[in-house]
């Protein structure tokens, strides 16, 4: 039965070529397993504060994502540009020119984790939607896009109120909605968030539904439409050291490399080519390979018979079979140690990994001072309620200097109305409901408003509220986070507090606040 | 009807359900919610963890559906055969694009590498660097679409 055993090896080969992953594929998997390998972010629901997201990561891949280890290169380059009142965003001009120059829009073809998901998507088997003329032109929307929401927008608030409002990742990203805010959201922990979605969050999901959906019929439609950063490696093309090459020598000008390309590509390796490889084996002449520089990545794959036969491909030339598995290994074995060292500190190591709750000793500390200041204020001894910021809990005492030279002491505040609003000068929704709390202020004699700057501090911040003609009392919280751990901040903004008269938490709650919902808290506290 | 493209309309039809099914849930919490504040409730929230998982449970047989489908599509081979056929466009092929000139080019990448590389360097130290830092360690929930 020697027969009968080879047929259902042969069937057994054919099946898993069907369904084994290949090699862009794993290395899809890889780039986005290494952009977000802060795994425990995952579980803690905290997204990762360690200072390597200062550095970009290549492909689309929301900084807010629970693991993400890097900053997105789109969402940064629109904070860039609304910086640009205060100073030019080099970094991030020169990160991109860097990676168009050294990868192009290989990037989106081989390391963007969004592009993955696209393909993940696109696998679901039903009717597929091919390219036409119509997707051809559809191509050209995403350099609308870079235009009005990566640099129109951003550009205008920032140059024009000085705040950060990154178009692309409000009103559109599904990248930010299905890592950054999904991400937080599905996390138990989190299930305060909820409190701050509204008409944003339902226009965002619905807009990544229908994205998500377009994804199922029609191959990387987010990508070929929409994608901005797809449009800015697109830019490269003629110069990106890595990418698909055609041996000129050999094509005979078949077209077949087009024909068959799924994305709206006129020639291979134009603006639309992901240089994804799909086009080597398509090519009868085995003209296309993957390059970087003069180095060749990836060579068509050479028939069996035709192997057996002697024929090499291009790029086999001068190194045996043997010689490539060997430099596979080598590759493949140096690409896990790295993952598997990232995993090890980006979970464990990492200096800002430390927990971000109160240490003991400040509780400690904090709850003394209340109990001493209790003493002095009457209305205060009346709260016995714990320390703590969840609400009902009374809010451990501090003390903060504050810009215009004062000193807040909370203990000092007893038997008024407190707001904290905790914000940052690069938040744009913080900065745009100062004016509530100011003109709320400006209304109730009862009431304390400190306006609370995080320690993470971008710009001079006096001078960034200079000519705003803000009354509030703002301080800078202290480089030990003092008043973000009394009032369980994280890293999310802006935050809220309200405090009763007797120093109690009622209203304990991220995202932006209107002035209904200030003077609703108002009565509520004052009741 | 062949049980193949039975399959595939089917699993068209579920996956645009779905989503539409998700679209609206999340548009009807919305606007009940909005309701309710607009009723003198200005604190309450408008989506709740508790009615988000009930929209997704009242769908949940949607999900079950699709995953049936794919499961069948893989079983019997049902897939779409067209998407793997090469398509007429462009009539016009002409070949690949000529490459520019390897010696105009490499001066060209040289060019660019230089600017990145100084670009970076004055990035590091006029403060956009730390810029990126902070905005991707402190989020506002508003850029990512929380609200």
């Amino acid at each position: 039965m020697p027969n009968s055993e080879t047929r259902t090896e042969t069937v057994k080969t054919l099946q898993w070529d069907k369904i084994r992953p290949t090699k862009r594929r794993l290395i899809q998997l890889y780039a986005a397993l290494l952009y977000n390998a802060h795994l425990r972010g995952f579980v803690d629901g905290e997204i990762f504060q360690g200072k390597s997201k200062a550095l970009c990561v290549p492909g689309f891949n929301c900084y807010s994502c629970p693991g993400a280890i890097g900053a997105c290169p789109l969402g940064s380059l629109q904070n860039a540009l609304a910086a640009s009142g205060r100073h030019a965003g080099f970094y991030m001009y020169g990160i991109l020119l860097l990676f168009g120059l050294t990868l192009g829009r290989t990037i989106c073809g081989w390391i963007c984790p969004l592009g993955l998901i696209q393909e993940l998507l696109y696998k679901v088997p039903t009717y597929k939607l091919k390219k036409n003329r119509i997707t051809h032109a559809l191509t050209y929307l995403k350099y609308v896009l870079l235009a009005v929401f990566v640099i129109a927008i951003p550009l205008w608030h920032g140059l024009r109120e000085g705040m950060a409002v990154p178009g692309f990742c409000k009103y559109i990203c599904p990248a930010g909605t299905l890592e950054g805010a999904v991400g937080l959201l599905s996390n138990p922990k989190n299930a305060d968030y909820f409190a701050m979605l509204g008409p944003l969050f339902t226009r965002k999901f619905v807009i990544m539904l229908i994205i998500g959906t377009a994804c199922v019929f029609i191959y990387r439609s987010f990508c070929r439409f929409l994608c901005p950063l797809g449009a800015i490696y697109g830019m490269f093309c003629r110069i990106a050291l890595t990418g698909v090459r055609v041996n000129e020598d050999l094509c005979t000008h078949c077209g077949a490399c087009v024909r068959t390309c799924q994305m709206d590509v006129h020639h291979v390796g134009d603006h639309e080519c992901i240089h994804c490889g799909k086009c080597m084996n398509k090519c009868p002449q085995k003209a296309i390979s993957l390059k970087a520089g003069q180095i060749t990545l990836m060579a068509p794959e050479v028939p069996a018979k035709a192997a057996a036969a002697g024929a090499a491909a291009p790029a086999a030339a001068g190194s045996s079979p043997d010689q490539t598995k060997k430099r596979s290994v080598i590759l493949w074995s140096a690409a896990l140690a790295v993952l598997a060292c990232a995993l090890i500190w980006f979970n464990f190591l990492d200096p800002s990994l430390k927990s971000q709750a109160m240490e003991p000793a400040a509780v400690a500390e904090s709850t003394e001072s209340a109990a001493v200041s209790s003493e002095d204020t009457e209305e205060a001894a009346e709260s016995t309620a714990e320390i703590g910021y969840e609400i009902g809990n009374q809010l451990a005492d501090f003390s903060l200097e504050c810009l215009d030279g004062s000193t807040f002491r909370l203990a000092d505040t007893r038997g008024k109305v407190v707001f904290l609003n905790l914000w940052a000068t690069y938040c744009g929704p913080c900065v745009k409901e100062l004016p509530h709390f100011d003109e709320f202020d400006k209304t109730h004699d009862d009431v304390v408003v400190l306006a609370v700057h995080s320690q993470f501090v971008t710009d001079d911040v006096p001078q960034f509220l200079e000519g705003r003609d803000l009354g509030l009392t703002f301080a800078i919280d202290t480089p030990d986070n003092l008043v973000w751990n009394i009032t369980g901040g994280n890293s999310t903004l802006p935050q809220t507090i309200v405090l009763n008269r007797r120093g109690e938490v009622i209203y304990n709650q991220r995202g932006s606040v209107t002035p209904e919902l200030l003077e609703s808290l108002y009565q509520q506290a004052s009741e | 009807m062949d049980k193949k493209r039975v399959l595939l309309i089917l699993q068209a039809i579920s996956c645009i359900a779905l989503s539409a099914a998700l679209a609206v849930s999340a548009i009807h919490i919305y606007l009940e919610g909005v309701a309710f504040r607009a009723a003198g409730n200005a604190t309450a929230w408008i989506y709740t963890r508790e009615k988000a998982a009930a929209a997704i449970g009242r769908f949940w047989w949607l999900f079950a559906l699709c995953a049936l489908i794919t499961v069948l599509c893989i079983f019997f081979g049902a897939r779409d055969e067209n998407q793997d056929r090469p398509v007429k466009e462009p009539k016009d092929y002409t070949g690949p694009k000529t490459q520019p000139d390897p010696g105009r080019q490499k001066i060209v990448r040289l060019i660019v590498l230089a600017a990145a590389l100084i670009m970076i360097v004055a990035g590091i130290f006029n403060g956009s660097m730390h810029d990126v830092l902070m905005k991707a360690i402190m989020i506002c929930t508003e850029c990512v679409g929380l609200g």
